[in-house]
């Protein structure tokens, strides 16, 4: 009995991680002597469902007078299941609950679905060729179907919508709880029907199927709630960097028109001083004229001469906000952008995350400082991209620390941003990075290359 | 004698530069030449092709008509001479000078805004390049240097800590002093092209012995001299003891 427990558990179980790993897109957590742990972990989550399982059916736990037994009996594979998820996975143990929940549901969904189509039909383990085709169906059938909604689910893109929402638990605690206490609704939902007469007990498979589908419909829907918010978060960010960007041209317009009064005074002067013939007074003037150009409207349309080449509007976005926030601040940036930067083999989300980190890092460092200076630097050469922010550095750094989650030199509950950097980039088998203090100047740099090494 | 070149598709001003660089080298005394004033890039190309040597480039960034500017010319003379000092001369303030420095380690950059201080920076640029070439001979320091994608880095061996892989395949991180960067190769590599102060001490780890601080026995941990730590295996042990 054991082993036959064991050979489904081990089915469903592989199953399991097949799903979690292309459905959900999770991989498991791996580094250096991994697989010394994540073997063990596998085959022990194994040996001890398959336990439990047939634990509670030798003593027909299921047939207690209350449900409890099935209750306490689905709760400890969940606890079991949520251990294995934390040890593989190294995810919060929230997440983990949940994410096992949500894939044995759909593989009891698939196997509710069988046995709604052999109505009445109650397989008796004793008996050795019902064991086999129970087997069969377990860990043959069900699979299969299994991985046939998985498609199914993956074309609805339910799976991005529970990612998201997975992101996102804590703002709906309602669908945590659902999902949670799965197994006491399902119960009570069959309880009801049965009794209230409302229909035999061959079609109680039926219902528990109608159950599990409602709860996929509303996950479905929340999650997708959460993509229509993000994109609408999307649509104002844009919104608001082309007014900034519409803001800096003005600015720029009304410095000209400032520049073209003061240089129509200043022609008046030097048409004196020709008339005088006084070339010294002459040559200072236009001396004076071309530095004042540069300092009043030349700043900005430099700036916007190197924005020009950004052919990638989120990066733009980007790099205006946070350039408007430092000439705000009275910080002096400059930008450098020699050649288009148009495409990169890097999600667009992830460069600007990464550069958003790296610009509020090398502001909060300038901030109310002397001299503040930040330079970025973006190259765009054959294959490989660089970028680079440097800022002025007013105290030492700790080049080996910054990277430690939650180190900061800023107090408590700081210090997420290097760390989320690092992550970020340890995800691309194409980027370099490379940290460094040279001559007060604290650097950062990441290369992308185009081609995938 | 060190060759100079210019190149600058204004005449007028390449002319003042002439007339002034030849002036300046024969006041100096400096151990100079001026090799080459042209007004098309590819000249200069031809010319180092010929006569290969380290030399000093004034280059105009803003060539108008010609197939390449001012950075790929840069770009160019870096391949025939790797070592030469470029020193970038602009109309605009809007010189990308870090990025420059970046690809082509390009000396200093100089603004033609103004011709007495376009020359004044000349004549400071040959003191400097003097002053550091009077003194590479002097002292030497070693460096470490290390292509990464498109560019080569440079970090003084002095200031490496150790070398250390990472969960991911082929890649290195290194540790020094100020730096701190991680690129593709391997350790086996490294260790060969590495002088003797570095030990491969772990499967993991290459150190550099002269960076280490203390030796923990039983816990078999190395302590560097900046706090980090690196394991070190078993048969490592008495050549470690020696070397300390």
């Amino acid at each position: 009995m054991f082993c036959y427990n064991f050979i489904n558990i081990t089915v469903i179980f592989s199953v399991n991680l097949w799903l979690s790993g292309w459905f959900l897109g999770q991989t498991i957590y791996r580094k250096r002597n991994r697989l010394k742990v994540i073997v063990p972990a596998i085959i022990l989550t194994d040996l001890l469902i398959s336990f439990v399982v047939t634990f509670s059916y030798q003593y027909n736990i299921s047939d207690w007078k209350y449900p409890l037994g099935s209750f306490l009996h689905v709760y400890i594979i969940y606890l079991l299941g949520m251990c294995y998820r934390k040890i593989l996975y190294h995810k919060k143990l929230s997440v983990c609950w949940i994410t096992f929940i949500f894939l044995d549901m759909l593989q009891s969904l698939a196997q509710m679905i069988i046995f709604v189509f052999q109505p009445g039909f109650v397989y008796h383990m004793a008996d050795p060729k019902e064991r086999i085709l129970y087997s069969v169906i377990i860990s043959g059938l069900a699979p299969l179907l299994t991985i046939l909604f998985g498609f199914l689910l993956k074309r609805l893109k339910t799976d991005k919508a529970f990612g998201l929402w997975i992101e996102h638990m804590d703002s709906h605690p309602v669908l945590f709880f659902l999902l949670s206490f799965s197994p006491i609704l399902q119960h009570m939902a069959e309880s009801f029907i049965h009794t209230h007469q409302l229909s035999t007990s061959a079609d109680n498979r039926m219902v528990v199927v109608l159950f599990l589908l409602i709860i996929f419909i509303i996950l479905n829907y929340t999650g997708r709630e959460e993509l229509q918010k993000l994109l609408l978060e999307e649509q104002k960010i844009s919104m608001q960097q082309q007014n900034v960007y519409i803001e800096n041209l003005e600015n720029i317009q009304q410095e000209m028109k400032k520049f073209h009064h003061d240089f129509n005074n200043m022609m008046s002067g030097m048409y004196l001083s020709a008339k005088e013939g006084d070339l010294e007074t002459i040559s200072k003037f236009i001396l004076d004229m071309s530095s004042d150009f540069n300092d009043q409207a030349g700043g900005q349309i430099r700036l916007l001469n190197q924005m020009k080449q950004i052919r990638i509007p989120e990066l733009k976005g980007l790099l205006l906000t946070k350039i408007n926030r430092m000439q705000k601040e009275n910080i002096h940036c400059e930008l450098e952008v020699i050649y288009p930067v148009s495409k990169l083999s890097m999600k667009t989300t992830d460069l600007c995350r990464c550069l958003g980190i790296l610009l509020d890092n090398a502001i909060e460092e300038v901030l109310q400082k002397e001299d503040a200076l930040i330079f970025i630097m973006i190259s765009c050469q054959s294959e490989v991209t660089t970028f680079c922010v440097k800022n002025r550095l007013y105290s030492a750094v700790d080049t080996q620390n910054i990277w430690k989650n939650g180190f900061s030199t800023k107090g408590p509950d700081r210090g997420v941003g290097l760390s989320s950097y690092k992550k970020i980039l340890e995800r691309y088998h194409n980027i370099v990075s490379h940290t460094a203090v040279t001559d007060g100047f604290f650097l950062q740099e990441f290369k992308v290359q185009e081609h995938e090494m | 004698m060190i060759p100079i070149y210019l190149c600058e598709d204004n005449e007028t001003i390449l002319t003042m530069q002439k007339n002034y660089l030849e002036k300046l080298i024969l006041i100096e005394n400096y151990d100079m030449e001026l090799a080459l004033c042209c007004v098309h890039p590819q000249e200069i190309l031809a010319a180092i092709k010929t006569s290969p040597k380290r030399g000093i480039y004034f280059l105009d960034v803003e060539l108008t008509n010609e197939p390449i500017d001012g950075f790929m010319l840069g770009q160019k003379i870096r391949k025939l001479d790797p070592e030469g000092f470029l020193i970038y001369v602009t109309a605009h303030k809007n010189l990308a000078f870090e990025t420059f420095r970046y690809h082509l380690a390009a000396f200093d950059y100089i603004v033609k805004e103004n011709p007495q201080t376009m020359l004044e920076q000349m004549r400071q640029n040959l003191t400097l390049i003097t002053k550091q070439l009077c003194g590479a001979q002097s002292g030497i320091q070693k460096f470490f240097s290390l292509k990464v994608m498109d560019v080569i880095k440079h970090i003084p061996m002095d200031e490496i800590l150790f070398f250390e892989t990472t969960g991911r395949t082929h890649r290195i991180e290194l540790h020094a002093a100020c730096d701190r960067m991680n690129f593709i190769g391997s350790l086996h590599d490294l260790e060969k092209q590495l002088d003797e102060r570095f030990l491969r001490i772990h499967r993991a780890y290459l150190v550099n012995t002269e960076q280490i601080s203390e030796l923990d026995l039983k816990h078999r941990e190395l302590r560097m001299k900046n706090g980090e730590i690196c394991l070190f295996s078993k048969n490592m042990k008495h050549i470690l003891l020696e070397r300390i």
